[in-house]
């Protein structure tokens, strides 16, 4: 059955709030900065003055800009892969019939109630080459104290982690929801086939859970690309030697810190439509892959 | 009737009172966390209570940068705070805002008497003659020392080092003696790098620090910049300065109060913070003047810190309530709790004078070595501090440039780097003028 709305405007009226609303904190700001990204300027406009494509241009011809955007696509590979291969091996443990598996539950989702900033700063605490918790393991183990903050590489490392554990709890109750919507009787008939737990995974679990992993993908993508700008500024402030300068991070420098808001409207625009292409590219290639049953 | 002559009476009373009362609303954006925040907040409710014309209203905006930021994004909103306090390499970026008045503008003749305003303050926030905003908190950058590991390692903590020198010695006995890990630490910040090349008289930019016009090139290649890379290349290298990483200032307290080090080079601010962690951990911190390059009479140093800038376009007895405000602020009498409190230095001659008679800096003499910094510093291009539009990029950039002389560059090829892009950084910046 299908209802008609008396008269044409109806609809319409009924789309306007979310077209004002819409129009107004996305297409207005999204339109603004693509127009400030031709200014060199001060203090968002305070002073300005056209320069057209210069700002790009700085940014292209930067090495540092360059490093910041190799150290982005290696530090979000890393963190969505590890982190959605993490979270979907817990996901799978937790579903099983364990005791104590809610209280478990909780204290795996918890850590996403937290903001990046909060994170950042608790393994900033566990990080902490003299007094922390890490070392104090890697010590007793290997007997070094490796100082997390002055090796470019052991930096990134430490920030790899903090992300994935921040995300971790968004992360598993996506898939422990997938996970329980898994029909009983494909299981039960799976285990009549004599299926041993790998090949239930291989042959069931993962296609049904295809739809979910794939919408984890995208958002897991954001999170490591925009999310993180709180993290990186509690931790390492995109030190050593801007080892942990991602882009997000260098956007916030010289808008917030340099004043040059049109370098920061141009790396918006950069960042926006990298994230943009990528995920255009996982809905040809990835996406086809998904299956979403009925 | 009667009854009717009452109630009129009490409504008149109440309006009068009301129309007595209204004070005029000031806002200020302030950075003062933490302890420091509270001491200020309790100054102004001091102001609060002791008056009635004028409602101070302080809100915490996060970092310098931060409130320098939302104060101009605000102004331009039409929803500015009356006060802003804006950290000393704001300044310039603030006048070209065009969002603040000079507050010598507001100011009858004689309301204010610059000369009991310590030189080297006024010398920094006096620009182009003008007296812009009222300096409020000032701070430089000394040692301190942990006496007890002094002794430990052999020193004479009542003889501290005082050149890059005999700051290496140290350092070296510290770590040979084990007394600590490391001798040394402070936070990887430009701060310091430009408090030496004061020290040296040597100014940081052209143009005569910025003061004369907008700077178009760094000194990163002069002696001086280079004496300071080289002798910070050389703890480094010899493991006697730990890294407490980029404008970390936590850390590197945390370090020197974690004895980690025996030595910390970091802001007179921390005086009473540092000395009070000292004595709850059982150690002696004693404060000392901030080493020299060998062979250099000491110029001076920088006054860091904050002053307070008035909104412009704002209703003229708001204004003139926060002019008020102000001058109360940086009254001796607030200027000694200000100092007491924080370990900020006073910025009024008479408020010295103040502490002087109360035998302050007898009892307590960490303090009097952050202020005979400040009062013996030598009026020239280099210690009246350079202005820059986008100080933090170049404060960035010259710390980039040490990470990548640790991170094995030579201190030549950094700092030539270094001036390359600072230089792009101010011509794209003195293009908008």
């Amino acid at each position: 059955m299908q209802a008609k709305f008396p008269g044409k405007a109806l609809p319409y009226l009924f789309l306007l709030p979310t077209i004002v609303i819409c129009g107004l904190f996305i297409y207005y700001p999204a339109a603004q900065t693509f127009r400030t990204s031709t200014y060199q300027s001060l203090f968002f406009g305070a002073r300005q003055r056209f320069v057209g494509l210069q700002n790009f241009g700085r940014l292209f011809l930067s090495p540092e800009y360059l490093r910041a955007m190799a150290v982005t696509i290696w530090f979000a590979f890393l963190v969505v892969v590890i982190g959605l291969c993490l979270s979907f091996a817990l996901a799978t443990l937790l579903n099983r019939k364990l005791q104590a598996a809610r209280a478990l539950r909780i204290s795996l989702i918890w850590p996403y109630a937290l903001s990046p900033a909060v994170a950042g700063t608790i393994w900033l605490f566990l990080f902490n080459p003299h007094s922390g918790l890490v070392n104090r393991l890697i010590d007793i183990v290997a007997g070094i104290k490796p100082d997390w903050f002055s090796n470019g590489k052991l930096a990134l490392t430490m920030l790899i982690v903090t992300a994935i554990w921040n995300n971790l709890g968004y992360n598993l109750v996506f898939f422990l929801a997938g996970l329980q919507n898994i029909p009983e009787s494909f299981m039960e008939a799976a285990k009549v086939d004599g299926a041993s737990f790998w090949e239930e995974l291989w042959y069931i679990v993962i296609p049904l859970m295809s739809p979910t992993t794939f919408f984890l993908l995208v958002i897991n993508i954001n999170y490591a690309f925009f999310d993180t700008v709180g993290m990186v500024d509690v931790m390492t402030r995109g030190g050593p030697a801007n080892a942990t300068n991602l882009l997000i991070y260098q956007l916030y420098k010289d808008g917030f810190q340099n004043f040059n808001s049109g370098l920061a409207a141009a790396q918006s625009l950069i960042l926006f439509l990298f994230v943009v292409a990528l995920t255009l590219v996982q809905f040809r290639t990835t996406g086809r892959m998904v299956h979403y049953g009925g | 009737m009667k009854r009717i002559c009452l109630l009129t009476l009490i409504v008149l009373l109440c309006v009068a009172s009301l129309a007595s009362a209204a004070p005029v609303k000031v806002t200020l954006w302030h950075s003062m966390g933490g302890d420091i925040g509270k001491a200020m907040e309790s100054l102004i409710s001091k102001y609060n209570a002791e008056q009635s014309a004028v409602l101070v209203e302080p809100v915490f905006r996060g970092t310098y940068p931060e409130v320098l930021n939302a104060a101009v994004a605000s102004a331009r909103a039409g929803t500015a705070p009356t006060c802003v306090q804006i950290y000393e390499v704001g300044s310039r970026a603030a006048i070209d805002s065009g969002v603040f008045v000079p507050l010598e503008e507001l100011l009858q003749p004689g309301e204010v008497d610059w000369d009991d305003y310590v030189d080297a303050v006024i010398n920094y926030y006096r620009v182009g003659g003008r007296q812009w905003s009222m300096p409020f908190n000032s701070s430089s950058a000394i040692l301190y020392i942990n006496a007890d590991l002094f002794r430990k390692a052999g020193l004479d903590p009542a003889d501290p080092p005082s050149t890059f020198g005999e700051i290496l010695e140290a350092s070296k006995k510290i770590v040979a003696s084990k007394a600590a890990p490391y001798g040394i630490t402070w936070p990887l910040h430009t701060w310091f790098v430009e408090q030496w090349m004061a020290e040296q008289g040597a100014p940081l930019v052209n143009n005569d620090n910025g003061r004369t016009d907008r700077p178009t090139t760094i000194y990163t290649e002069s002696p001086e910049m280079r004496h300071v890379f080289d002798w910070w290349k050389e703890l480094y290298d010899e493991k006697l300065w730990i890294n407490p990483g980029v404008e970390d200032w936590d850390q590197a307290n945390a370090l020197f109060m974690g004895q980690q080090v025996a030595m910390e080079i970091t802001s007179t601010s921390d005086v009473t913070f540092l000395t009070n962690a000292g004595r709850d951990a059982g150690f002696e911190v004693i404060c000392a003047k901030l080493p020299v390059p060998d062979d250099v009479s000491r110029v001076g140093v920088v006054p860091g810190g904050a002053s307070i800038w008035l909104v412009g376009n704002k209703p003229q007895a708001e204004l003139e309530a926060a002019k008020k405000f102000l001058i109360w602020m940086s009254k001796p009498e607030q200027q000694v709790v200000w100092h007491q409190s924080t370990g900020y230095f006073p910025v009024r001659k008479s408020a010295i004078d103040l502490l002087d008679d109360e035998g302050w800096f007898r009892k307590n003499p960490n303090f009097r070595v952050a202020l005979d910094q400040v009062l013996e510093t030598k009026a020239s291009i280099g210690t009246q501090g350079a202005l820059i539009g986008r100080f933090q990029e170049v404060r960035t950039i010259l710390e980039e440039a040490f990470e990548k002389v640790m991170g094995g560059a030579s201190v030549e090829a950094a700092l030539r780097d270094a001036k390359t892009r600072v230089e792009r950084s101010f011509s794209d910046y003195n293009s908008l003028f």
